[in-house]
């Protein structure tokens, strides 16, 4: 039975996908394993668009972003009053040898080269974080130039509630908040705390048991780590121990 | 008012440049007057200059009223040296424009046929002298001074000043009479700088029918770059910036230029380069030649550079990925702009505005890695925002609370102080006030900031505080 259902799942996302099934293009793990059970192919699909929201878009995205062994392209609005910082994304595990970051001078010019950057296989990841939300047909166009280069994007959205992709055409989005964590015994030294949430994954969400994960980044080792009190499964060995001990 | 220029009609009247106006009237009261716009002629030229791009890559404007074009090696696509003349005057008849043309060894004897020549205005190698013999003594481009002086001597023909010693002549007249003399035979070389440089590599396409469809202009875009990446693979050189001039039959130009970001002669990768600045291309009412340039090559080994596209999975591209990148960073480098396309690089700096360089990717040094003193922010702003802080700040602490972006922090823990001082090598308003002391704060939800205080007391006294940078 399990296997039919299996069967079946397989041949619509083989529709969905137009016979370009993203599953095919592979996952990339994040490194967590209770998170990436939970994930269809084993971590977040490649060849995909993926929306990153929340109050810890920016820290999450560079950590997934520096998953993925390649080039980045990071689309950034030429107006933004903050800057991307190197030791910044260096420590969430992004190599800034790999990356070009694309000042763009209007939204337009952002869809543009996020396009052209997720059609050209050379790259491995496109990060952008556009000012507005993205109409329906350049969502789709995104995500169909991911589909055709292989590459994988990451849409930013801060802290707005609606999401910055038409909601049909994102594989999956995230929502990344930071939790206080600064001065907690169990929290690592440098790091960062957050409650990942995922609102949507293609290939059914219903069957994901678990969606919500709090964890610990570590900027040492370059590591996830499950907070414990995070429901369900048990927590990591690492922090597990370090919260007995 | 005084004249400044006269047609044809007006000369046969009698009238010269240079008189008044109302003499002018006097003699011809006929005459149709417009206000004269040097302007707008040095404009004209200066199109008309850039139009003679179509014969050489090599043309400048001369004088109020000149062009100069150096033909070397040119005159064969036109068949002939006479029949480029001709092509060339012709054409500038059918504008409605009074041309005269001479073709000549040195820019003195071409200047001087085309000014005062009659009839042949071509000159063989060498038939300088002969060619110039009978000509005015002005046609050598001297000042009104000499030419008068040189006449009242009976000096009329340049013919006349071969035979004369060139020490008494250069005594009374002074230097500039023999040397252009000996300028216009070639004894001495006379140099003319060209409008712009003409690059080393260039192709040319004419048509037999001008051309105006969108298709047509891609074909011969096409046609171009394989002549030209052909030229460039002999050299072993790769192109950083081509310009694309399209001669339309009104006689005026259009053009496109592309750059990219390291050598390339990809003839394909470049055509797609251009595509998106064709269209915004104007035939008018037809192209009739077309050239292809490249003023700035720079050395490119035989192997052709072309993107590597590997099965996906198996992507293995190591911290050096620029090969690979190359075609799609100039593509986005052609609209966005290059300097809008950046690399983030280690700098040693403790101050952290300048700890994190940004340079444009093709100057990438692949340097080495970030200091890892402290904790460090995803986001730097631009420039430090001054907070409001809420409630009394201790001497040596944090503020409980900031209000930012109208926006009220409470603040639930902190780190620090850093204290981070001016680089006293190199002053500048931002560092004016002395060194800072960095906290990273986290507020009540979780959301962690990197603030500093100044350690100079304003004059109110209170110590400012500012936000520099976010963890998220």
């Amino acid at each position: 039975m399990p296997h039919t259902l299996s069967a079946l799942r397989a041949a619509i996302a083989r529709i969905e996908r137009g016979g370009t099934a993203a599953a095919q293009r592979g996952a990339v793990p994040l490194g967590l394993a209770a998170i990436d059970d939970a994930l269809p192919g084993g971590g977040l699909a490649a060849g995909a668009v993926h929306e990153v929201t929340g109050s810890a878009a920016g820290g999450f995205a560079a950590m997934l972003a520096g998953r993925f062994a390649g080039p980045v392209l990071w689309c950034v609005m030429e107006r933004s009053p903050t800057d991307l910082y190197g030791p910044g994304l260096a420590a969430f595990g992004l190599d800034t040898r790999r990356l070009v970051v694309a000042r763009c001078p209007s939204r337009q010019d952002m869809l543009w080269a996020m396009e052209e950057g997720l059609r050209d296989p050379a790259l491995a990841v496109v990060a952008g974080e556009p000012d507005r939300a993205i109409a329906l047909t350049a969502s789709r166009r995104l995500q169909l130039a991911a589909e055709t280069g292989g590459v994988t994007g990451l849409v930013l959205r801060h802290g707005a509630e609606d999401g910055a992709l038409s909601p049909s055409a994102v594989f999956s989005r995230w929502r990344a908040e930071s939790l206080p964590a600064l001065g907690a015994l169990s929290a690592p030294a440098e790091g960062a705390r957050w409650r990942l949430e995922l609102l949507r994954c293609r290939g059914g969400i219903g069957e994901i048991q678990q969606r919500t994960w709090t964890v610990d980044w570590c900027d040492a080792t370059r590591d996830l780590s499950l907070v414990s009190g995070s429901r369900h499964r048990p927590a990591a060995a690492g922090t597990a121990e370090r919260l007995a001990g | 008012m005084l004249v400044s220029a006269l047609n044809e009609a007006a000369q046969a009247a009698g009238l010269s440049p240079g008189m008044a106006l109302a003499d002018a009237r006097a003699v011809a009261p006929a005459l149709a007057t417009l206000p004269a716009d040097p302007a707008a002629d040095a404009a004209l030229l200066a199109r008309i200059a850039a139009w003679c791009g179509r014969y050489t890559p090599w043309t400048t404007p001369e004088g109020e009223d000149g062009v100069w074009l150096d033909a070397t090696g040119c005159a064969h696509l036109f068949g002939g040296e006479r029949a480029m003349l001709r092509d060339l005057l012709s054409r500038l008849a059918g504008f409605g424009m009074t041309a005269r043309g001479a073709l000549a060894d040195t820019p003195g004897a071409a200047w001087a046929l085309s000014h005062y020549g009659e009839g042949n205005r071509i000159v063989p190698p060498g038939g300088a002298g002969k060619a110039l013999a009978a000509l005015p003594v002005a046609a050598l481009r001297l000042e009104p001074d000499a030419v008068a002086g040189l006449r009242r001597l009976g000096l009329k023909r340049i013919g006349d000043l071969y035979a004369l010693p060139r020490a008494p002549v250069t005594l009374r007249f002074g230097d500039a009479v023999m040397r252009r003399l000996a300028q216009a035979q070639g004894r001495i070389a006379e140099p003319v700088s060209p409008g712009r440089p003409p690059p080393r590599f260039r192709a040319r396409l004419a048509f037999a029918e001008p051309v105006g469809r969108a298709d047509d202009i891609a074909e011969a875009l096409h046609r171009l770059l394989h002549d030209l990446c052909e030229q460039l693979d002999r050299a072993q050189q790769g192109c950083r910036r081509l310009e694309l001039t399209l001669y339309r039959v009104d006689g005026s130009v259009q053009g496109a230029a592309v750059g990219t970001a390291y050598p390339a002669r990809d003839a394909a990768h470049l055509a797609r380069l251009f595509a998106e600045r064709l269209g915004h291309l104007d035939p008018g009412f037809g192209v009739e030649m077309a050239t292809l340039g490249a003023p700035v090559t720079e050395p490119l080994a035989p192997a052709q550079v072309t993107a590597q596209v590997t099965a996906p999975g198996t992507r293995n591209i190591g911290p050096k990925p620029d090969a690979a990148l190359a075609p799609l960073l100039d593509r986005l480098g052609n609209r966005l702009g290059f300097g809008r396309l950046v690399a983030l690089e280690p700098f040693e700096s403790h101050l952290p505005e300048r700890a994190s360089r940004a340079v444009p990717v093709a100057e990438r040094g692949h340097a080495g890695d970030w200091r890892r003193a402290a904790p460090r922010p995803l986001r730097l702003l631009s420039r430090p925002e001054p907070l409001e802080t809420v409630s009394p700040v201790p001497e040596d602490g944090p503020p409980a609370a900031f209000l930012w972006r109208r926006v009220r922090h409470r603040l639930r823990a902190a780190e620090g102080p850093e204290r981070i001082s001016p680089e006293w090598w190199r002053p500048g308003p931002a560092w004016a006030r002395g060194p800072r002391d960095y906290w990273r704060v986290e507020d009540e939800e979780g959301r962690r900031f990197w603030l500093f205080r100044e350690t100079q007391p304003r004059r109110d006294g209170a110590p400012r505080w500012f936000l520099h940078g976010l963890f998220a």
